[in-house]
């Protein structure tokens, strides 16, 4: 739970940045307001999708390779 | 201490994030609205099209109508230091229907716009309006704004009339261009955000894990720590209101009655 939070927080971030560096390598224009602020939007909703999915998948993952540190977190019953 | 070294661990993690998301929200809208140069003239209507009014106009862009870069794709580039000369010019035709007065131009300007905002506004101005005529705007560069941002801008060349209404305007794009093609402070602090941004996805699984573990040791630990603060708390007591003194009696007997039997001895 906490990894895919983590996923779609660093998704959001990565989004904007993308959308960003799009327009700062000419790929995308960012210069009308309302467009801009859409596409930046769709940006932040699309990573955060994707890097959600990411970071569940990669959380699954590290517990599954490293169950030793998931047992610890066991509170004792 | 563990718990402590897990914590200083796990909270920067997440406090960085949202410092870094904070961090991209002031980057792009607080800076953007204080490089907004406000116009220096009167406010302005922007009119689109290449003609307004029967004004017949245009500018070239060292040489070059604008009008052949319209669109992204087609934008003009300027490398970085460098600048360019654009000429305006304008006339109003004669026999034009319903056109009314004829425009009397004496301003020629060009605007950078970023999201909206204009970047830089630059005029060039005449004593007194001509209905024809041209003027030049030479050595235009984005100034102080290279060494910040690059990539695709729209910018809009206007004929303002003595008045202050915008008679003619054009838009267009270039493509400004950083030293080295990326050294701009933009691109540089968006790409260090992505690397930082890679680098918390990769190692979500172990932010997990801490989290994890830190949660688990502080619902945990509650009764830990009450036993533990009640015991270091007993032996100090037990120090300083005297409690010892029951127990040293005894050895101070024991001590006292070997020399009577040594002594006897």
């Amino acid at each position: 739970m906490s990894a895919t939070s983590s996923g779609v927080g660093c998704g959001i971030v990565l989004g904007v940045v993308f959308v960003l560096l799009a327009q700062q390598f000419g790929y995308l224009d960012l210069n009308p307001i309302v467009p801009a602020i859409v596409d930046i939007v769709i940006g932040a909703v699309i990573g955060g999708i994707i890097f959600g999915v990411i970071g569940w998948a990669l959380g699954r993952r590290y517990e599954k390779n490293h169950p030793e540190q998931f047992s610890e977190a066991a509170p004792p019953s | 201490m563990r718990q402590r070294a897990l914590r200083s661990i796990a909270r920067p993690a997440r406090s960085l994030g949202a410092l870094i998301a904070l961090a991209v929200a002031v980057l792009f809208l607080v800076p953007v609205g204080a490089l907004a140069v406000p116009a220096s003239g009167p406010s302005i209507s922007i009119v689109r099209g290449a003609s307004s009014g029967g004004l017949v106009a245009n500018v070239s862009w060292g040489g070059t109508n604008i009008t052949t870069a319209a669109s992204a794709s087609a934008a003009f580039r300027i490398s970085f230091g460098n600048s360019v000369n654009l000429y305006y010019t304008w006339r109003q035709p004669s026999g034009v229907a319903g056109s009314g007065a004829p425009w009397s131009i004496n301003d020629a300007r060009l605007q950078i716009f970023y999201f909206g905002f204009a970047l830089g506004t630059r005029d060039v101005t005449t004593a007194t309006g001509n209905t024809s005529g041209n003027i030049s705007m030479s050595n235009w560069n984005t100034g102080p704004l290279e060494y910040v941002i690059e990539g695709t801008y729209q910018l809009t060349a206007s004929l303002l009339a003595t008045n202050g209404t915008t008679a003619w305007s054009q838009t267009f794009w270039v493509d400004v261009a950083a030293a080295f093609y990326i050294l701009a402070a933009l691109p540089i602090v968006l790409i260090l955000i992505a690397v930082y941004e890679f680098y918390s996805i990769a190692t979500v699984g172990k932010q997990q894990a801490l989290k994890r573990k830190k949660y688990g040791k502080s619902t945990g630990s509650e009764p830990a720590t009450a036993t533990s603060t009640s015991t270091p708390a007993s032996p100090a007591s037990a120090s300083e209101t005297g409690s010892s003194p029951p127990a040293s009696p005894p050895t101070a007997e024991q001590s006292g009655s070997t020399p009577p039997s040594g002594g006897s001895a």
